[in-house]
């Protein structure tokens, strides 16, 4: 029991960094973004070119990296911002100004999952990378493994997840970022200018998402397809928290990771008694599935949701 | 000479135009009001004037600059401010947060505006933290005028400002609008009620999106018809 | 070659039938249904496991014979659909979609891990294929009459279907629920038809699919090739006309069936990465549709009577 939670808790915290970016979209941009999977992926794969480029710097405690990864992150999501920036400019900002609908925009960004997911294969092709050796977990009492590097997921999740709230909670951009999603006009009438919170609100998304992948990446692998494995929670988590809502987005995310790998175990034990042979790994995605359509019987906004989101 | 100039405004949504033919005219440190029966377009003429209605035809200017069809922050950041009637606040956002919002043009310190709007409106103080939208309809009224007030504008457009407040509160807020405009800020605002609009110097009458007659307030007052149409509205 | 063209023709009319399941539950309903190759796949396989013979390597084999099997294949899609149909429909716009395509990966995955029930990735072979011992050089045109016919049937089924009573009540819930609901009609219920209907037509498509080719396997059911490439086909073609949905099918199989062919011109070694390229044209034309002509080739701009408009 305590493994799976363990474990749940990391994939929970990689899912809430997505879930944070898709909450953002969804609420100032009024789309639910099919291409934040991508764009997740993407994150990964620049820290991979960085940290190729960049020159050894050994490794840190007792982590599987040093400062070069960490200087390659922060590059990634700078590079992960500028590349989704520039999507934006090209094709999100016309249909904006055409007032495209939601359900337009969504299947826009289904287009461009294609796009990316194509790019990144032709690119770096198809096989799997990693960022290093792969690690051994040290064991701790009560049966719990953990590998180091797992501690840094944690920890880097929990850091930007502080330090996104706190943007939004104190600075003078973050207060602007959620009046506008309360209240366009007003915000507008208030001297905020649309655009601005726009771009803005792509960065934290894509910066979040990237640092994500990367994370992903460091605990399983890379691959081109590790993103769009990965929406579906995302997008669940975000639903169950209620689109809008930071919190739900936090809280979602680490609902959904715990209850995938709780019932996963669960469900394989009991298979594997039943002598029934079943991969439950693989039906993860279905787990959140699942809960969400449980959440939305009982509470159809979401737990944090509010009316009219 | 005038701060604001209205010159033969058509505006409306999407195909039906809502007010026909504007003109008016707003000389600083005036207090006018707008009045009229519902549905006359007096929220739409402000909202043109501010940029949240397209004007089809005519011109708007402001500081004797043309700001016809600009932007909403643009204008704002000009010096212009509007409260609305329905949607003025934020409501998940904290009193004090709403305000902070309203500043949002300005880069240095602005606690004494804050100071300002709590002189005006003492019960917001002891609220400040609270969720704006859990306050009370009146109590929102106040955050919402607050609000506007933080950009220290030139002009003022303000929205039914006294919709939704107990007797008691009308009268305080008629008393500091007055205040407001008489620190020099100028004031523009649509008047559903006859203490509203006593308390202005100018009004315009505005029925089925055309304006019938202007002037001072004593003499509209004083005019039979308007009697009419404003009572019979 | 003529035989490579009959093969693209009786592709084409396959997914053109998806393609126009996917219009009437989007154009006409305004169900943005992510997951419309969950249907295809599931009448494949069930008119795979219906009529073939009986084997250790998968469920079924109850050897059914085509066209009857059909039945089938149309009939457990739809009856997915009605399932899922009752917490699904409950959702608006985007969470809707992203159920469909959550269903769709869920089903995706079952078919492709439970091998005790398909056969996983190795697929399910020698489907029956009518009369093709009797003329396997000409089987393409042969079955070009089969698949060709039933477009042309399914054409006229959604034309008659979207201009009876029922099919204006429906037209009217997408325009606007709240109206809808106002006559006294139930929106959801409606939804549920349509939802259901698109299924089943979409389910027999994978029928036709399964008993072309002799064999099925997972690969031809991924998101890309089985819903987001029936998007694009409706997109391109135009939401909410027939015909133009069937002309963005020809025109989009006809791009992917093309692409194959340069692609084969490239040397063996960048074979996958020309798969690739073939992906990043697929979304390259959605998106360039999207920009320029968002309503498609035949497509009407949307139409709101006046009344109806927001205030």
């Amino acid at each position: 029991m305590i493994g799976p939670l363990v474990n749940g808790i990391i994939l929970g915290s990689i899912i809430t960094l997505g879930a944070i970016g898709v909450t953002l979209v969804a609420d100032i941009l009024n789309f639910f973004n099919f291409a934040h999977g991508a764009i997740f992926t993407l994150g990964a794969y620049f820290t991979y070119l960085y940290l190729n480029i960049l020159p050894d710097m050994g490794s840190m405690f007792s982590l599987s990296f040093g400062g070069s990864m960490l200087i390659a992150i922060i590059l990634s999501m700078v590079s992960t911002s500028l590349v989704v920036l520039f999507f934006d400019k090209i094709i999100f900002r016309t249909l904006r100004r055409r007032d495209a609908s939601s359900l337009f925009l969504a299947l826009t960004s289904l287009g461009l999952v294609f796009v990316m997911k194509a790019t990144i294969s032709m690119i770096w092709g198809p096989q799997v990378h990693y960022y290093g050796p792969i690690q051994s977990a040290i064991k701790f009492p009560l049966g719990i493994r953990v590998k180091p590097d797992e501690f840094f997921i944690v920890a880097a999740s929990l850091i930007l997840v502080l330090v996104a709230y706190l943007f939004l909670k104190y600075t003078r951009l973050g207060k602007a970022m959620r009046a506008t999603s309360d209240n366009v006009v007003l915000a507008q009438a208030s001297g905020v200018g649309t655009e601005r919170i726009v771009t803005w609100t792509w960065i934290m998304s894509a910066s979040l998402a990237a640092l994500g992948g990367t994370l992903y990446g460091l605990e399983v692998q890379i691959r081109p397809t590790m993103g769009w494995s990965f929406l579906i929670p995302m997008f669940v988590a975000v639903i169950v928290g209620g689109v809008g809502s930071f919190g739900g987005a936090l809280a979602g995310g680490m609902i959904i990771g715990i209850s995938e790998e709780l019932i996963t175990s669960l469900l394989q034990d009991l298979f594997l008694k039943l002598d029934i042979r079943v991969v439950m790994s693989a039906y993860k995605p279905a787990i959140a599935f699942v809960l969400i359509i449980f959440v939305l019987l009982v509470r159809p906004h979401g737990i944090f949701g509010r009316k009219g989101g | 000479m005038n701060i604001l100039t209205v010159e033969g405004v058509t505006a409306g949504y999407g195909d039906m135009d809502v007010i026909f033919d504007i003109t008016a005219e707003i000389e600083p440190d005036d207090l006018v009001a707008v009045i009229g029966p519902n549905g006359a377009g007096k929220s739409t003429l402000l909202k043109t004037i501010v940029g949240a209605v397209r004007a089809r035809k005519g011109e708007i200017e402001f500081k004797e600059q043309d700001v016809t069809n600009w932007a909403i922050d643009r204008i704002v950041k000009r010096g212009l401010s509007w409260v609305p009637q329905d949607d003025h606040i934020f409501p998940t956002l904290t009193v004090e947060e709403n305000l902070d919002v309203g500043a949002y043009t300005y880069f240095g310190d602005y606690s004494d505006r804050i100071e300002r709007v709590w002189s005006f409106f003492p019960q917001l103080k002891s609220r400040m933290k609270q969720v704006a939208g859990d306050l009370s309809g009146g109590q929102q009224q106040m955050v919402a005028v607050g609000r506007g007030l933080m950009t220290e504008p030139d002009l003022l457009l303000l929205d039914e400002p006294t919709a939704g407040l107990a007797p008691n509160l009308i009268k305080m807020m008629h008393e500091k609008i007055g205040e407001i405009n008489k620190s020099g800020v100028t004031v523009l605002l649509v008047a559903q009620s006859l203490e509203t609009f006593r308390a202005s110097n100018r009004g315009y009458l505005l029925t089925s999106g055309e304006i019938k007659y202007s002037g001072d307030t004593e003499d509209l007052l004083d005019n039979p018809e308007v009697r009419d149409l404003y009572f019979g509205g | 070659m003529l035989s490579y063209i009959a093969s693209y023709l009786v592709m084409a009319s396959i997914y053109g039938i998806i393609a126009l399941a996917l219009n009437f539950q989007w154009g006409f309903s305004g169900l943005m249904n992510f997951g419309i190759g969950a249907s295809y796949m599931l009448g494949a396989y069930s008119a795979a496991l219906l009529s073939s013979a009986p084997t250790a390597e998968h469920l079924g084999g109850f050897g059914v014979p085509f066209p009857f099997d059909l039945i089938g294949a149309a009939v457990i899609p739809a009856f997915i659909a009605f399932l899922i149909g009752f917490p699904a429909l409950r959702l608006k716009g985007g969470p809707f979609a992203i159920a469909t395509l959550a269903i769709h990966e869920i089903i995706y995955l079952i078919v492709h891990n439970e091998m005790w029930l398909t056969n996983g990735v190795w697929g399910i072979r020698d489907i029956s294929r009518p009369l093709y011992s009797q003329m396997p050089q000409q089987y393409d045109f042969f079955y070009l009459l089969i698949a060709g016919g039933l477009l042309i049937v399914f054409y006229f089924f959604f034309r008659k279907v979207v201009r009876s009573p029922w099919g204006r009540v429906i037209r009217g819930v997408k325009v606007d629920e709240d109206m809808a609901l106002m006559s006294g009609k139930h929106a959801w219920s409606y939804k549920m038809q349509s939802f259901v209907l698109g299924s089943a037509v979409a389910g027999i498509a994978g029928g036709l699919f399964v008993h072309y080719t002799g064999f099925v396997s997972p690969t031809n059911f991924t998101p890309l090739m089985a819903t987001f490439i029936v998007w694009l086909m409706v997109m391109v073609g135009g939401s909410g006309s027939n015909r133009g949905v069937l002309v963005g099918t020809f025109f989009v199989w006809g791009v992917w069936t093309g692409s194959e062919f340069l692609t084969d011109l490239f040397p063996g070694s960048m074979e996958t990465r020309a798969g690739f390229m073939r992906m990043f044209l697929m979304g390259i034309i959605l998106l360039i549709v999207i920009m320029t002509r968002p309503q498609g080739i035949f497509g009407r701009k949307k139409i709101i009577p006046k009344y109806l408009r927001s205030k």
